[in-house]
């Protein structure tokens, strides 16, 4: 069997001092969809982060494609990820916040603005491309977040509650487009409160707080 | 302020302890450089004031109220009461008494503690009524019974008039010696003739007490006086209304029963403190208004920081209901604090730094006080930060609640109505400083040019403020096709964040007028250092006591035979102004390095001494005889000779007269001076008068074939040149048979050896009224010829010239007493020099340095202000640039959540310094340099119209080019601070982004 | 007697730089004193501007919106704000925002009591019943659960009659989320307070008595004790809750038929 595009392995994570969750042993695999879902405060901002290598955890090891992150650094880019406040550069316009992604991943310039343009159309955000963040509402700079991640065509998606600000309408262009990831091959992990979120996905993951994790079947 | 919200108010400064700080400092500073002018200014009042008065003659520092037989201390006490800088009154009566049987004027009087200011040779002082002591020069011993004329016996008790007319008896008890008469004790009184050796009409006083006025009875009448007299060491400038008043009243002070004269000349002196404190005040109000705008601005931006950190607490006293003024004093109470402190904080700190620079700047010890125009100056900065606390809070307290829980707060444009009219206004106060200034002040002068960086700085802030965003915004489009991060992020932060604004302003503005303040301290010093050194003429002058020229001159000689060193110089003061010289040694000696630039002295000099001369008749003796040819006196007229002679100690010409011209021997007697000193032949006149009416215009001849003179009983020839026909001028010729005199009927005949030019060559600085030049007599006889250009000269201070010594005491018929002798001293040679001459007997004064000049110029009020105004625009500058670095940082650091979230999509740490750094620097570059742009500018156009002296000298003529050095040196001091401080916050904001961060919720 | 909150067709717009949004639409709702109430619905339904309302912290673009009898669109600022100090209690979602993270958790609750009276015996007994008598740490080192209890005792320290809460658990963990609620209801029963709650959290409606479930700015359907009720909106309209969208699909015709106690909706097939 071929590797998982992203797994960990006995992850324990702790912040503040206590305990997030210990011991979880998760894998995700190539065009999958997977649902993780679980009340606040039970650690699914903290599993995502960490799955994305912007922290090593307290112990256990996160991999991608099989090679330990702590590894190889750079497998890091493969692995993308929609923050749950967004994380955008306020004063930038939408569509420079996507470019200074693929800037950052080394793209040229005229490369990085002709691939910042696809996403943010395909998000409802054509006309908006060239507004700052500061002045889109909290639904449109959460679309351009995904955009961000969208673009850069990763091994893994990660998303942290990716439609928590949109209306009905705009919820469906946004799932649409993170289960497209599957489609192309990609892995999809998404944590939500949403059950029509989960509803959409192939699996669910239930975090339940301060123990193992349980891999509910759906 | 209740305990409990005190507590509150405490905790919240702790918490956010560095935009306290930050407050704090930024407070401290700019209330010390406010305060500081004022402090500094009142010091510098009170060190002229006291330095006026200390020079001034005792008559000039007080008053002498007098009345004739009343007492005037009440007047006196009354005068003073409530003046703490007035001593106490001297008091004291003379009595203009006789001496019975010579008729010397010998005076009797008593004055308040008089035996201190005597030196008391012998016996002791009087104690009692009768009893007197007498000066050593009038010759009294102690013992002796003296008797005065109008001081008689007192009458007997009962007695009305005394029945006897006896004089009254006075017992010298004591011989004194007079100890300074320059003691304002005195008042400038000549007391002691006879002491200082002419007895022809005062004897010196019979100093007495009290008691004997009242023992006796006087027959003239006794004169009172009271003096009153300023103490320099307790006067201070804030005293200065209250001495005007003073000064004013005295003159109307009167008495019932007399009438009251009240001698002074403070009048004098109060000008001339007027002239030097009025050239501070103007300046100093400027500099100090500019200081106090800038602190504002300073603090403005940093108070709104403070108010705008404690947005989520006072949307939460919003939310919990309180009440609109319950929660402005909420919000306000933490800033009111910290402007509260930092006043006091910065009003001790602007007294201390105004010692340190008085210490620095100002002769003497003067104490500091902190006067109200100082605390004025200093809570003017804090009332602005007060407003700026007020104008953040209110669009705090206005705007709807939940505004502050939004996501991302919406974002205002700067509008630029604002801009318009700070723009407008400064543009018309820039048009209103120079142009008017030309027209309406003849000099083109005016203080209030030193307004003129600050209003520039601003403008161009504000323009910066537009153009750097645009410029920034332009490169988009490049920095879009490059690759990379850094440039891309840096550009747009730039163009479109709001800390660039506040930074910008404040950098430019703070720069702008430090680099105006260095260029113009440049210049200055520049200018005084040439002023000085043309003016004192060499590195060092020694004043010398010779009787004459020939004594000067090997004096100089003796000290310096090389000839490179020492110069003999003669100076009269004119005006114009004149100074004769050796021409060889004064090329050498003098300072033409900085009057001239690029000359060569010695050719230009050269020219000075002219022609060699020919001798001079000089003749010693008793009598003088000349032979005449055979002459044919026209009919009726009565010729006559005279000879004209310089005669040493006498600035104008002797003649005497040689008797009718006829017989073929014409003698007389030299004048008396002749007899012992040698005297120089300067002319032979011939006058004709008539003693009928003449027709005939016909004119005679005499011609004078020998000249003797007779010395201890021989006649000896004085080869006089009678045949030479270079010998001599005038309206005669010389020739085989002597000197032959053209006589005409009218207007005489004169004949001159012609031992100096009609027309000395004369080196001139510019023109000279009346093209006549004083001489050494200080005749204004003497022509002169202009040598070369007419451009500044070393020593010459005004218009005047510079002609050869020689040829000016051939000219000169004596030294007049206004003449100065001088040895002028080259570069290094001072000590030899006055040693070689102390050597030889004579004594020397203490040298003129141009260094003395110097100072002098630097604590005159021009000076002073431009001192204060470097001093704190140095510090204003290092405080922007410490605000701007912090303001970046915070910003930055407020933006760590969107930083850490960019290094989590790839972005790596390099790339993001490179982001932060160039952000930073660009911002803190583009305000240093265009701040340094406009203070080049200001200085470029306002300089030439910022006074720099007290009175501007008329030569040489001031240069206002700045150089480059120090003005460098500045931006470039602020240039490697800002990247060494961007690099520390860059490294700094780059480790805080920590992953941890994005685990957590953004607040 | 008279309701705590009654909303009359109260509608919100709100004006971003291009678009105005409608957040509430015709809102219609009656609360009685001493009821407990969550608000439900999705993110951007316009639950928070409801509160935000009821808090007196907007005023109503349309409509009218009652708190306690008094109609808020007619105070002045100042009433406002006394009605706010005096009977009206809010808890932030972040437990931060609630407090002045520097001061002491009884130096909040008398900042909270500023506006209105200084009662320090109620404060102390509050702090007792939250758990956090002998707290001497200030409230930006306390833990995200004792933040958000001490959030409640501050919006509590007036003795409000109408308490409102923000998603107060949904940045805790289950343990701490269980004892604010707790305390929530604590209140309710022993001073009659109304409590207006808005979550997500299915567990936090699950403890109050009544559910609104608000859905693109209306009133979508209400719960009692445990059951679900859509709401006939102003002009008819109903709501059909996610779990009907496949009998009866969103966009679909159907067939109203009367019955005694209401109607039947039936597919149309076409």
């Amino acid at each position: 069997m071929s590797e998982p595009a992203l797994s960990c392995q006995s992850l324990t994570c702790e912040a503040g001092g206590r305990e997030i969750f210990r011991d979880l042993s998760l894998e995700f695999r190539a065009g999958e969809r997977v649902a993780v879902m679980g009340p606040s405060g039970s650690g699914k901002t903290t599993l995502l982060t960490t799955l994305a290598g912007l922290g090593p955890p307290a112990s256990g090891q996160v991999l991608v494609g099989g090679v330990p992150l702590a590894r190889d650094p750079s497998l890091r880019s493969q692995v993308a990820l929609v923050f749950q406040s967004y994380g955008l550069l306020t004063l930038l316009t939408a569509a420079e916040n996507v470019e200074v992604a693929l800037r950052a991943a080394g793209r040229t310039g005229a490369e990085a603005m002709a691939a910042a343009v696809g996403p943010l159309a395909r998000l409802g955000l054509a006309g908006h491309a060239d507004h700052l963040i500061e002045e889109l509402s909290g639904g449109q700079q959460q679309r351009v977040a995904v955009a961000r991640a969208l673009t850069l065509g990763p091994r893994v998606l990660l998303a942290d509650e990716p439609t928590a600000e949109q209306d009905a309408g705009h919820r469906e262009i946004v799932l649409t487009e993170l289960l497209a990831v599957a489609d192309r091959g990609g892995a999809l992990v998404i944590a939500t409160h949403d059950d029509e979120v989960a509803a959409r996905c192939d699996r669910v993951v239930e975090l339940r707080p301060a123990v193992r994790g349980a891999v509910g079947a759906r | 302020m209740s305990a409990r919200s005190r507590g509150l108010t405490l905790r919240g400064l702790w918490e956010r302890r560095g935009l306290s700080l930050a407050v704090l400092v930024v407070t401290v500073v700019s209330v010390a450089t406010s305060a500081l002018g004022p402090i500094f200014a009142e010091a510098a009042g009170t060190a002229l004031v006291r330095g006026v008065l200390n020079q001034a003659a005792p008559e000039g520092r007080g008053w002498r109220i007098t009345a004739r037989d009343a007492d005037v201390s009440p007047l006196a006490d009354r005068f003073r009461s409530g003046a703490a800088f007035l001593g106490t009154p001297v008091n004291g009566a003379e009595l203009p008494g006789r001496d019975p049987r010579g008729g010397v004027v010998r005076p009797v009087i008593y004055q308040d503690d008089v035996c201190a200011h005597l030196v008391l040779v012998k016996g002791r002082c009087p104690a009692n009524g009768g009893e007197v002591i007498a000066s050593q020069a009038s010759r009294l011993d102690a013992g002796k019974v003296v008797r005065v004329a109008g001081l008689a016996v007192a009458p007997a008790p009962g007695e009305v008039i005394a029945a006897r007319a006896e004089l009254a008896p006075l017992r010298v008890v004591g011989v004194y010696r007079p100890r300074d008469i320059n003691d304002p004790y005195w008042f400038g009184g000549n007391l002691f003739a006879q002491t200082a050796g002419s007895s022809e009409s005062k004897a010196d006083p019979l100093f007495t007490v009290e008691e004997t006025r009242r023992a006796t009875q006087a027959t003239v009448q006794w004169t009172h006086w009271s003096i009153v007299s300023i103490d320099p060491t307790k006067i201070t400038a804030a005293d200065l209304p209250r001495l005007e008043e003073l000064t004013a009243a005295a003159p109307r002070l009167g008495l019932a029963q007399a009438p009251v004269i009240t001698l002074s000349r403070v009048p004098d002196t109060m000008l001339e403190v007027r002239a030097q404190t009025g050239t501070l005040g103007v300046p100093a109000l400027l500099v100090i208004a500019q200081l106090v705008a800038l602190g504002w601005l300073l603090l403005y931006l940093t108070v709104s920081d403070l108010v705008a950190a404690r947005a989520p607490e006072i949307a939460l006293a919003r939310l919990r209901g309180q009440g609109r003024l319950r929660v402005w004093r909420f919000a306000l109470a933490e800033p009111v604090l910290l402007l509260a402190l930092a006043l006091a904080a910065g009003l001790a700190l602007g007294m201390r730094l105004a010692q340190v620079v008085a210490a620095a700047l100002l002769p003497g010890q003067v104490a500091l006080a902190l006067p109200p125009a100082g605390v004025l100056a200093g809570a003017a900065v804090p009332l602005g930060g007060l407003v700026a606390a007020v104008i953040a809070a209110r669009g705090m307290a206005v705007r709807p609640v939940t505004e502050e829980w939004r996501r991302t707060p919406r974002r205002r444009a700067r509008g630029w109505v604002i801009d318009a009219i700070v723009l407008s206004l400064t543009a018309l106060g820039l048009v209103e400083l120079l142009a008017a200034g030309v027209i309406t002040q003849t000099s083109g002068q005016t203080s209030a040019a030193l307004a003129v960086p600050g209003l520039l700085a601003l403008g161009v802030a504000l323009l910066a403020c537009r153009v750097v965003p645009f410029l920034a915004g332009r490169l988009f489009r490049a920095s879009r096709r490059a690759g990379g991060i850094g440039a891309f992020l840096a550009l747009r932060q730039i163009a479109r964040g709001r800390a660039t604004a506040g930074s910008l302003i404040v950098l430019c503005t703070a720069f702008g007028m430090a680099v105006f303040a260095t260029a113009a301290w440049d210049v200055t010093s520049a200018n005084f250092e040439r002023v000085a050194r043309v003016h004192n003429g060499a590195a060092g002058v020694l004043e010398l006591r010779a009787g004459s020229v020939a004594e000067l001159r090997a004096a100089v000689e003796a000290a310096d035979p090389g000839g490179r060193h020492a110069a003999p110089v003669i100076v009269m003061p004119g005006p114009p102004k004149m100074i004769a010289t050796d021409p060889a040694r004064f090329a050498h000696v003098a300072d033409w390095a900085a009057a001239r630039p690029g000359t060569d002295a010695a050719r230009l000099t050269a020219g000075l001494a002219g022609p060699p001369g020919t001798p001079r008749l000089m003749v010693r003796g008793e009598r003088i005889r000349l032979r005449i040819g055979p002459v044919k006196v026209p009919d009726k007229w009565e010729p006559t000779l005279f000879a004209d002679f310089r005669v040493p100690g006498s600035t104008l010409v002797k003649s005497i007269p040689l008797g009718p011209i006829g017989p073929a021997t014409m003698e007389w007697g030299l004048p008396p001076e002749c007899r012992a000193a040698t005297c120089e032949l300067r002319a032979l006149r011939a006058e004709v008068t008539v003693l009928d009416e003449v027709t005939t215009n016909a004119s005679m001849f005499a011609d004078v074939k020998r000249i003797e003179v007779r010395t201890g009983g021989r006649w000896r020839e004085i080869d006089a040149g009678l045949t030479d026909r270079a010998r001599w001028s005038g309206t005669a010729s010389a020739g085989e048979d002597g000197l032959s005199l053209m006589i005409p009927l009218f207007g005489g005949a004169k004949a001159v050896p012609a031992t100096f030019p009609r027309h000395l060559p004369a080196l001139v600085n510019g023109p000279i009224d009346g093209e006549l030049t004083p001489g050494l007599d200080q005749n204004f006889a003497a022509g002169h010829a202009v040598l070369g250009e007419r451009a500044p000269l070393p020593g010459l201070s005004e218009p005047g010239a510079i002609v050869d010594l020689e040829l000016a005491d051939r000219a000169a018929l004596g030294i007049a007493p206004e003449a100065r002798f001088e040895v002028w001293v080259a570069a290094g040679r001072l000590e030899q020099v006055a040693a070689a001459l102390k050597a030889q007997g004579h004594p020397v004064s203490p040298a003129r340095t141009p260094d003395q000049l110097v100072s002098r110029y630097t604590t005159q009020g021009p000076g002073l202000a431009l001192a204060l105004m470097l001093a704190a625009a140095l510090a204003a500058g290092a405080l922007a640039l410490g605000r701007a670095v912090l303001a970046l940082y915070g910003a930055a650091r407020r933006r760590g959540y969107e930083l850490a979230a960019l290094a989590a999509t790839g972005a790596k740490p390099g790339e993001l310094r490179a982001a932060l750094l160039l952000e930073q620097l660009i911002t803190l570059a583009a305000g240093t340099l265009n701040g340094a742009g406009a203070g080049l500018l200001a200085a470029r156009v306002a300089l030439p119209r910022v006074p720099e002296f007290a009175t501007a000298p008329s030569t040489p003529p001031l240069l206002y080019e700045p150089s480059l050095g120090p003005v460098a040196l500045v931006a470039g001091a602020a240039l490697v601070v800002a990247f060494a401080a961007v690099a520390l916050t860059a490294e700094a904001l780059l480790r805080g982004i920590r992953a941890d961060r994005l685990r957590q919720a953004q607040p | 007697m008279t309701a705590a909150v009654r909303c009359d067709g109260v509608v919100q717009i709100y004006k971003t730089r291009d678009l105005e949004i409608v957040a509430l639409r015709d809102v219609d709702l009656v609360i009685a004193q001493g009821e407990t109430v969550a608000l439900l619905g999705p993110s951007g339904a316009g639950k928070s501007t409801l509160m935000w309302l009821m808090a007196g912290l907007l005023r109503p673009s349309a409509g009218r919106l009652r708190i306690n009898g008094t109609d808020v669109s007619r105070l002045s600022p100042g009433a406002l704000d006394r009605m706010r100090a005096a009977d009206i209690g809010v808890v932030l979602q972040n437990p931060g925002r609630n407090l002045i993270p520097y001061a002491t958790a009884a130096q909040n609750v008398a900042f909270a009591q500023r506006a209105a009276r200084t009662d320090r015996r109620r404060a102390a007994a509050l702090l007792d019943r939250v758990g956090l008598g002998g707290m001497r740490r200030r409230a930006g080192a306390m833990s995200g659960g004792e933040q958000q209890r001490l959030a409640v005792a501050v919006a509590l320290a007036n003795a409000p009659r109408l308490l409102l809460a923000d998603e107060p658990t949904s940045q805790l963990d289950d343990d701490s989320g269980r004892a604010v609620i707790g305390l929530i209801e604590q209140a309710a029963e022993e001073n009659g307070t109304t409590v207006v709650v808005v979550t997500h959290d299915a567990a936090v409606s699950r403890a109050l008595g009544r559910t609104i479930t608000i859905r693109d700015g209306k009133v979508g359907a209400e719960g009692r004790h445990g059951e679900e009720f859509v709401v006939v909106g102003r002009e008819g309209g109903v709501q059909l809750p996610p779990e009907f969208h496949e009998l009866l699909p969103p966009g679909s015709m159907a067939r109203v038929e009367a019955l005694p106690d209401g109607v039947a909706l039936r597919r149309a097939e076409s």
